[in-house]
C-alpha cells in the first residue's frame, strides 16, 4: 500500500526502538498511497527521536497510540475522498460513501444491527480478554513448557529426606526445588502483618527462570545463613511503601531480623496464588520444617512427562525400599508428574472455555439476527438494485455494496463492544475466583482488539455473504416486476424460515445451559452446611510465640479476648475452633471404640479432630442432639477426659446406638463421650460431612485459633470494625487473619459456580432477547409484505381472527422446528457442563422442557404485535396501496 | 481559506510553522513547532490534512527526499512556502491588525468586571 522502503529487518539490526505494532499497522492502512509513507515516517521519527527519550517506552507508546487514534477519523475520510490511481479503489471509496448515505437514511436499521453486533462481540471480547490473560499467555517463567510438578496430589507430600534424595537421583530433572507453605509474620513500626508465603529450595527462582525486579533472588549462601527473604510486589508496595531502598535492609520477621535480598516484579505468578514472601529452606536436613514438602522441577531437554513419571516411580520405590517400606501398586499408580501450567490452570480451563463457547454461540445468534435484518433490508431495496443492474452496474459491485454496509456497521459494533468490554471487566473482576492466576492482568490490550476486529470480520462474512450473493445473482430481467413489487419472495421466505429456526436452536442451547447452572447455584445456596453462617463474623489472631510462649499465656490471651468480644453490643455468643469449616487445614486421628478389638492398626477407623473453646456450638448454630456440652471444669481440662462427637461419628462408631456415655480411645487416651452434635460440612458445601470428634481447647491449646462471633443484629459492618478494634486493643503486636463474614467464606467455596452461572444467565437472557427481537422482526416483515394478500382474504370474508392465527402459526412454526433441532445440541452442551454442576441432572428433560416453554412463550409475546396488525388489516387501504 | 483569501486559524499556524522551518519543514517538524510554540495539542492527521489543503491552494509546495533509519527508510516530504502563501499570511495579519486597532484589553477587562 505505502512505500515500505526500509522494512522491519532494517530497524531490527540498528536497534531502533519500535512504535506499538498495531497502531502503526493501522496508520499504514490509513495513509494514502500518494503520501509515499511520509506520514508513518514522520510519526516514527518523532517517536524515536523525541518521545521515547522524553517519556520512556510506555509513555511514548501511549503518545503514539493517541496520535493514531486522534488522526484516524480524519485520515479515513481523506483516504476515501482521494482520487486513487486504481479505479477499483476509487469505486470502493464511492461505495463506502454510498453505504454511509444509505445507513444515515435508515438509522433504526443501522442502530439495530450495531447494537446486536455490539452485544455479541462485546460478550465475546470480554471472555476472550479473560481467556487470553489467564490461559493463552505463556506463564512468566523461562521455557515454561519444561516445568513440571512431581506428585501433584496435595495429599501426597514429599518428606524432607525424599526431596533431598530425589534431587540427587532423578536424571529426568535438570533441577528440582522443594517448597513448603509457610506463614510469615512481618512486624513493622509496632504493627504486625501476617503473610502467606513459602520456604523454598534456594534454586527455586533459578529453576523457574524468574529474576528479581529489584536486588536478586536466592543464592546457595542464603540457605546456609537462613536469614534472607524475597518480597512479592504486592507486599512490597503495601507494607514497605514501594521503597526501593528496602533491598539490603533488615526487617523483622517472626521476631527475627532477616535481610531483604530482592523484590519480585508485579508480573510474577507464584506457585500458589497467595504467596507474597519467600524464604529459603535450610540446607541442614535436621532443621528442615517437618511439615510435608512439595516440589517443582525442570525437565531436561527432550525428556517427556511419561518418561519422567516412570523414573520418579522407580526412584521413589528405591528410596522407600531403602527405608524398609514397600510401595503398594496403588501408591505407585498415584505417583505422577504433571506440567506446571496444567497444574496451575487446569481447574480454570474448563469453565472459562465453556463460557467462551457460550459467548461464541451468542455471537452466532447475533449474526443470524443481523442476517435476517440485512435480508429484510436488502429486500426492500430490490427495486434500487434492479434499477442499478439495468443501468449497467456490475453484479459484483452490488454484492460488495451490501458487504460494505454490513462491514461499516460491524466496525461501529466492534468499537462499541470494546468500550463495553472495558467497562464490564470491572464488574467481572469481582466475580472471578481468588485463585485464578493472573486475573489482575485482564485488560483490553492489542490482542483483544485484534480478536474483536477478527470476530467482526467473521460476522461480516457470515451475515453479509448470503444477502450479497443474492443481490449479485439477481436477474436484471426482473426490472419490470421489481419496480412494482419485490421479486423472489418465495426464496426469501424460505431463507427467513431457516434463519428463525436456527435462531431458536441457538437460543435453546444458551437457555438450557443458563437454566442448568442457575438451578445448580440455587441448589448449592440451599445446601444446609450444618451451621448458620448469617450474622457471624470470624477472626483468627496469631499470638507470637515470643510473647506468648506457654499454653497458659495463650489460654489467658484467648480468654480475655473472648470476654472483650462477648461484651460488644449485640454479640450473643463467642467461641473458638482450630480449623474453621470451609477453610483449609485438618487434623485426623484414628480411634477405637471401647470394647472393640481391631484386626490390626491399619484398619482402625479415623475421625477429624476439632479443638473447640467457649460457646462455639452456640456461635455457629450447630445443634446439640444428645447429652450435653462441655462444662467449665472440663473446658479447663480438669477431671476425666471427655469428648463430643457428631452424628456421623455416632453412626460409624456405634452403628446408630447412643454414643453418650461410651468411651473411645484416641491417641492412646480414653475419652468419654458426653454429647452428640449435628453434622457439619467441613471443607466444601459440595462435600458431605465426615466423622468428627470435638475435644476441649485445653487438650491441645492451638496458637492460631479461629474465633467465631455471633451477633443478633444485621450490622456485620459495625461488628467487623469492632472486632478489629478489640483484637488491637487486647495486644497491638498480634496480627490477625480477617475479620471476615462467615457467609462470605461459604460463598467463596463456590465462586467458580457463581462465575459460570452469572455469565451464562447473562448470555441466556441476552440470547432470549435477541431471539425475541428476531422472531418479531421477521414476522412483522412477513405480515407487512403480505398486506395485499391479507387484505384480499379479509375482503373475501376471512375473519380477522383467522388471519391473525395464521400469522401466529407461521411465526411459531420455524421456532418449533428450531427447538426440535436444538434439543440434542442443548443436551450435549448440558453434558459438557456436567462437571461444573451440583445436584442437577444435566440430562433432566424438565430443564429442556422448561427452557423450550420459556422460548415459546417469549416468541409468542413477540408475535402479538404483528398478529394484531394482521387482524386489523384494512382491505380497502391495503388494496389501494398496490 | 475564506472567500477573501484570508487563512483559517489552523492554516495560519501550519503555514507559519512551515515558514519557520526555512525550507527544511516536514510533517513532524511542523507538528512539533506548533505544539512547542503554541502549546496546542495537535494530531499528525490534522497537520497532514491542512498541508494538503494548503498545497492544493498553491500556498506551499513540496518535494520528496529519502528517509533515514528512525523512519525505517520512509521518505520525507519537505514543504516550502510559495509567494502566494506569504501573501496570504500578510493579508491575514493585516486583517487581524485592523480588528486589533484601538482595542485596549485592560480597559475591556475592567469593564467586563464592572458589568459582571
Amino acid at each position: 500500500m505505502s512505500g515500505d522502503a526500509g522494512g522491519p529487518g532494517h530497524s531490527d539490526r540498528s536497534g531502533t526502538p519500535r512504535p506499538p505494532r498495531w497502531s502503526r499497522a493501522l496508520l499504514q492502512r490509513l495513509e494514502r498511497p500518494s503520501d509515499c509513507g511520509t506520514l508513518v515516517g514522520d510519526l516514527d521519527e518523532e517517536y524515536v527521536h523525541f518521545q521515547r527519550p522524553r517519556l520512556g517506552r510506555q509513555g511514548a507508546d501511549r503518545w503514539y497510540r493517541g496520535q493514531v487514534l486522534r488522526s484516524a477519523p480524519g485520515l479515513l475520510l481523506r483516504r476515501l475522498r482521494s482520487p486513487s490511481r486504481r479505479t477499483g479503489s476509487a469505486a470502493l471509496g464511492t461505495d463506502l460513501r454510498v453505504a454511509m448515505r444509505v445507513l444515515r437514511r435508515r438509522p433504526a436499521y443501522a442502530l439495530a444491527v450495531v447494537v446486536t453486533l455490539a452485544l455479541g462481540l462485546g460478550m465475546n471480547s470480554m471472555l476472550f480478554s479473560v481467556v487470553h490473560a489467564v490461559l493463552m499467555r505463556p506463564l512468566p517463567y523461562a521455557d515454561s513448557e519444561r516445568l513440571v510438578r512431581p506428585m501433584p496430589d496435595d495429599l501426597f507430600f514429599l518428606s524432607t529426606h525424599e526431596a533431598v534424595e530425589l534431587e540427587m537421583r532423578m536424571t529426568s530433572f535438570e533441577s528440582i526445588a522443594a517448597w513448603g507453605r509457610s506463614l510469615f509474620l512481618f512486624t513493622h513500626g509496632g504493627e504486625a502483618e501476617e503473610v502467606r508465603g513459602a520456604r523454598v529450595g534456594w534454586n527455586h527462582f533459578d529453576m523457574l527462570g524468574v529474576e528479581a525486579a529489584l536486588g536478586r533472588t536466592f543464592v546457595a549462601d542464603d540457605a546456609v545463613g537462613d536469614d534472607a527473604v524475597v518480597l512479592g510486589h504486592g507486599l512490597w508496595t503495601r507494607h514497605f511503601g514501594a521503597d526501593p531502598a528496602i533491598v539490603g535492609r533488615t526487617v523483622e520477621l517472626q521476631g527475627r531480623a532477616v535481610r531483604v535480598v530482592g523484590v519480585l516484579g508485579p508480573e510474577h505468578v507464584p506457585i500458589e496464588y497467595d504467596w507474597q514472601a519467600w524464604r529459603t529452606l535450610p540446607l541442614d536436613p535436621d532443621r528442615l520444617p517437618n511439615t510435608g514438602l512439595a516440589a517443582n522441577a525442570r525437565l531436561r531437554g527432550g525428556v517427556g512427562l511419561e518418561q519422567a513419571r516412570d523414573e520418579l516411580r522407580t526412584v521413589l520405590d528405591e528410596i522407600w525400599r531403602e527405608g524398609g517400606y514397600a510401595m503398594s501398586e496403588e501408591e505407585r499408580a498415584s505417583v505422577d508428574v504433571v506440567a506446571l501450567d496444567d497444574w496451575l490452570l487446569g481447574d480454570a480451563r474448563r469453565p472459562l472455555l465453556a463460557l467462551f463457547a457460550a459467548a461464541t454461540l451468542l455471537l452466532l445468534l447475533a449474526c443470524v439476527n443481523v442476517s435476517t435484518l440485512v435480508i429484510a433490508h436488502g429486500g426492500s431495496r430490490e427495486s434500487e438494485f434492479a434499477v442499478r443492474l439495468a443501468l449497467g452496474s456490475g453484479r459484483l459491485r452490488l454484492g460488495r455494496q451490501l458487504l460494505l454496509e454490513v462491514g461499516l456497521l460491524a466496525g461501529f459494533g466492534a468499537l462499541l463492544a470494546l468500550a463495553a468490554t472495558r467497562v464490564s471487566l470491572v464488574g467481572l473482576a469481582s466475580l472471578l475466583p481468588a485463585e485464578l492466576p493472573r486475573a489482575d492482568a485482564i485488560e483490553v490490550g492489542p490482542e483483544v482488539m485484534a480478536f474483536t476486529a477478527l470476530a467482526a470480520l467473521c460476522t461480516v462474512l457470515l451475515t453479509g455473504t448470503l444477502p450479497a450473493l443474492r443481490a449479485s445473482g439477481r436477474r436484471s430481467a426482473g426490472l419490470a416486476g421489481a419496480v412494482g413489487r419485490g421479486s423472489g419472495t418465495r426464496a426469501r421466505t424460505r431463507t427467513r424460515f431457516m434463519l428463525v429456526a436456527g435462531q431458536a436452536a441457538l437460543t435453546l442451547v444458551l437457555t438450557v445451559s443458563a437454566v442448568l447452572t442457575l438451578r445448580s447455584l440455587a441448589t448449592l445456596r440451599a445446601v444446609d452446611p450444618g451451621f448458620d453462617a448469617m450474622a457471624v463474623v470470624t477472626v483468627r489472631p496469631s499470638p507470637p510465640s515470643a510473647r506468648y510462649p506457654e499454653p497458659e499465656d495463650l489460654s489467658a490471651y484467648y480468654l480475655q479476648l473472648s470476654e472483650r468480644l462477648a461484651a460488644l453490643p449485640g454479640v450473643r455468643a463467642v467461641g473458638g475452633i482450630q480449623f474453621l469449616p470451609m477453610t483449609p487445614g485438618g487434623w485426623w486421628a484414628s480411634y477405637r471404640p471401647e470394647g472393640t478389638v481391631p484386626a490390626d492398626e491399619e484398619s482402625r477407623p479415623s475421625t477429624a479432630m476439632r479443638v473447640v473453646r467457649g460457646a462455639y456450638f452456640e456461635a455457629m448454630g450447630i445443634p446439640l442432639l444428645d447429652g450435653r456440652l462441655f462444662d467449665p471444669s472440663e473446658e479447663r481440662g480438669e477431671g476425666e477426659a471427655v469428648a463430643l462427637v457428631n452424628r456421623r461419628f455416632e453412626e460409624e462408631a456405634f452403628g446408630g446406638a447412643a454414643a453418650v456415655g461410651r468411651s473411645v480411645e484416641v491417641q492412646g487416651r480414653n475419652r468419654r463421650i458426653v454429647g452428640v452434635v449435628g453434622d457439619v460440612r467441613q471443607s466444601d458445601v459440595r462435600e458431605g460431612s465426615h466423622a468428627e470428634m470435638y475435644v476441649p481447647w485445653s487438650a491441645a491449646p492451638w496458637r492460631r485459633t479461629h474465633l467465631v462471633v455471633r451477633s443478633d443484629g444485621d450490622d456485620t459492618d459495625a461488628l467487623l470494625a469492632a472486632v478489629t478494634r478489640e483484637v488491637r486493643a487486647q495486644d497491638v503486636g498480634v496480627s490477625m487473619l480477617g475479620p471476615r463474614r462467615l457467609h462470605r467464606i461459604v460463598e467463596g467455596t463456590f465462586a467458580d459456580t457463581r462465575l459460570l452461572t452469572t455469565l451464562l444467565a447473562l448470555f441466556g437472557s441476552t440470547g432470549l432477547a435477541l431471539g425475541a427481537v428476531g422472531v418479531y422482526g421477521v414476522t412483522a416483515r412477513a405480515v407487512a409484505e403480505r398486506r395485499r394478500e391479507l387484505g384480499i382474504r379479509i375482503a373475501l370474508g376471512a375473519a380477522g381472527a383467522t388471519v391473525a392465527r395464521g400469522a401466529l402459526t407461521e411465526g411459531l412454526l420455524p421456532v418449533a422446528l428450531g427447538l426440535l433441532l436444538g434439543a440434542p445440541v442443548a443436551l450435549l452442551a448440558g453434558r459438557g457442563l456436567e462437571g461444573a454442576l451440583y445436584g442437577v441432572d444435566a440430562s433432566d428433560p424438565s430443564t429442556l422442557a422448561s427452557a423450550a416453554a420459556l422460548l415459546m412463550l417469549v416468541s409468542l409475546l413477540a408475535l402479538v404485535a404483528p398478529a394484531v396488525r394482521a387482524w386489523r388489516t384494512d382491505p380497502a387501504r391495503s388494496l389501494r396501496e398496490e | 481559506m475564506g472567500r477573501d483569501g484570508s487563512l483559517g486559524a489552523f492554516e495560519e499556524l501550519v503555514l507559519l510553522a512551515v515558514l519557520r522551518g526555512r525550507g527544511k519543514a516536514y510533517g513532524m517538524t511542523v507538528r512539533r513547532e506548533i505544539v512547542e510554540r503554541s502549546g496546542r495539542s495537535v494530531s499528525i492527521g490534522a497537520v497532514y490534512a491542512t498541508l494538503e489543503r494548503l498545497e492544493k491552494k498553491g500556498l506551499v509546495d513540496s518535494s520528496l527526499v529519502e528517509g533515514n533509519d528512525a523512519r525505517r527508510g520512509r521518505a520525507r516530504r519537505y514543504f516550502r512556502v510559495l509567494p502566494a502563501g506569504v501573501d496570504a499570511l500578510e493579508r491575514t495579519r493585516a486583517g487581524r491588525a485592523g480588528l486589533w486597532e484601538g482595542v485596549d484589553l485592560d480597559a475591556a477587562a475592567a469593564h467586563a468586571e464592572e458589568a459582571g
